[in-house]
């Protein structure tokens, strides 16, 4: 689970992290219901990573205060930060990861859906394919994007696996 | 399975809760003190007394002065925030080491602590009458049978992650199957030893009930737990099959609405919170 011969950068919960150093891993832990879009230019060997918690800023008066809390003031910024960097839209790889449900015995509660569907909403509207992805279901989910190969890892208490 | 007799010795072997730290908290409940009376019993123990003006000066509540000594200290905090201070400083021991048999990286559970013990007390509007003093402690607390069964989860870790994984049980049913018990029964036991407050003690015991136990510090600490997991600030064994919260939920009539509006208004301090005193950086 260690990074050893790699530098972390964490993305904490409502985060969002850009690198362009090779030796850089971006790292986000036990996703939940939360949701993280993962973006990477396997030319420029630049990629970025948000964190964000809730589908939809209009619940709140001040969402300016931290826009990477919510899907759809997060996404565009991560996107408009790559674009910084000079990556273009058709050469970046896109994963979503995440957006468990909090399963209860009867009934669940589907903030993770919710997630999920307001990340494929915004990337549709925006013509952005999703590239890859391992979403729903009840477990939580560590990520890591590694700069130098653009390979995205998964894990928890129990699995690691290559996305 | 794990016996009663099991659960006695382990509990005597943990250290007890600060003996000042004990003393102060009940005078406060008392309601019959003066500010004097609280800095003597306070003052005798040099640590408690250096944390206690530690966190006095941090961000969350210091004013515009620095407050050098405890009398200080106590004239200018409320009867509430003494009280969570002191439990503050006298827990945060016992999650300094890995609770590797539910975390995977070192300070996740105490994070999490943290916030349901933020988002308790703040959510002390939803009730009428509930001893708001209690709650940010109550939250704190409400994990601490865990520092306990660690021990007893590693051992039993492969059946517990069968019964998890493939068997897709939650985990307290997962605990009670191959153990017997639960961490919410021990983390009772452990403060009824340390003789907090019956509120405090059923908040840890009954957390995870189905049958929404009738108390209000209980559904406010029921209430915090699932807000808290569904901010993220879970441990990574955790899955998010969780047993218990539909029925506060219900009580309160909260829908995925409202459940957002919560997670967006509470997320803020409890950063700021575990920004504050946190044990260290995940992953180190």
């Amino acid at each position: 689970m260690r990074d050893n011969m790699n530098k972390s950068l964490v993305v904490n919960i409502a985060d969002m992290r850009i690198s362009n150093n090779p030796e850089d891993v971006l790292v986000t832990y036990s996703l939940g219901s939360c949701v993280a879009i993962v973006l990477y230019d396997p030319y420029k060997k630049i990629g970025g990573m948000i964190h964000v918690m809730l589908p939809d800023s209009s619940i709140d008066k001040n969402p300016e205060l931290n826009p990477c809390k919510y899907v759809d003031l997060g996404v565009p910024i991560l996107f408009k930060e790559m674009f910084k960097f000079g990556c273009k839209r058709g050469t970046l790889i896109t994963s979503v990861i995440g957006g468990s449900n909090v399963m209860d015995k009867n009934k669940f509660f589907n903030i993770g859906e919710r997630n999920f569907l307001a990340v494929r909403k915004i990337l549709w509207r925006n013509n952005v394919i999703i590239n890859k992805e391992d979403t729903g279901g009840n477990k939580s989910r560590t990520v890591r994007l590694y700069m130098d190969s653009g390979k995205v890892v998964i894990s928890n208490a129990h699995e690691e696996y290559e996305l | 399975m794990i016996t009663v007799k099991d659960i006695v010795q382990a509990i005597e072997f943990i250290p007890s809760f600060n003996q000042s730290a004990q003393k102060a908290l009940d005078l406060i409940r008392s309601d019959n003190y003066t500010n004097k009376d609280l800095a003597d019993i306070i003052r005798i123990d040099a640590s408690l007394t250096a944390n206690i003006l530690k966190i006095s000066n941090s961000a969350l509540y210091a004013k515009s002065r620095q407050i050098h000594d405890i009398s200080t200290a106590l004239s200018f905090l409320g009867k509430q925030q003494i009280y969570s201070i002191l439990t503050l400083v006298s827990t945060r021991d016992y999650f300094v080491n890995t609770i590797d048999g539910y975390e995977l990286n070192q300070g996740e559970l105490w994070e999490h602590n943290l916030s349901v013990a933020v988002i308790t007390e703040n959510l002390s509007y939803l009730e009428k009458n509930v001893d708001q003093s209690l709650l940010f402690t109550a939250g704190l607390l409400h994990d601490i049978g865990k520092i306990i069964m660690n021990i007893w989860i590693k051992k039993e870790s492969d059946r517990i992650n069968f019964l998890v994984e493939k068997e897709n049980m939650d985990f307290i049913t997962a605990e009670k199957t191959v153990l017997g018990y639960t961490h919410a029964q021990i983390g009772g036991a452990i403060l009824k030893h340390w003789n907090l407050p019956q509120q405090i003690i059923d908040a840890a015991k009954h957390h995870h009930d189905e049958k929404l136990f009738d108390d209000p510090v209980v559904r406010l600490v029921a209430l915090a737990d699932f807000l808290t997991f569904a901010m993220g600030f879970m441990t990574q064994k955790d899955n998010m099959n969780m047993k218990g919260y539909t029925a506060v939920l219900e009580y309160y009539n909260i829908k995925t609405k409202e459940i957002q509006i919560l997670i967006a208004e509470n997320f803020d301090r409890v950063v700021n919170m575990i920004n504050e005193f946190k044990i260290n950086h995940k992953g180190q």
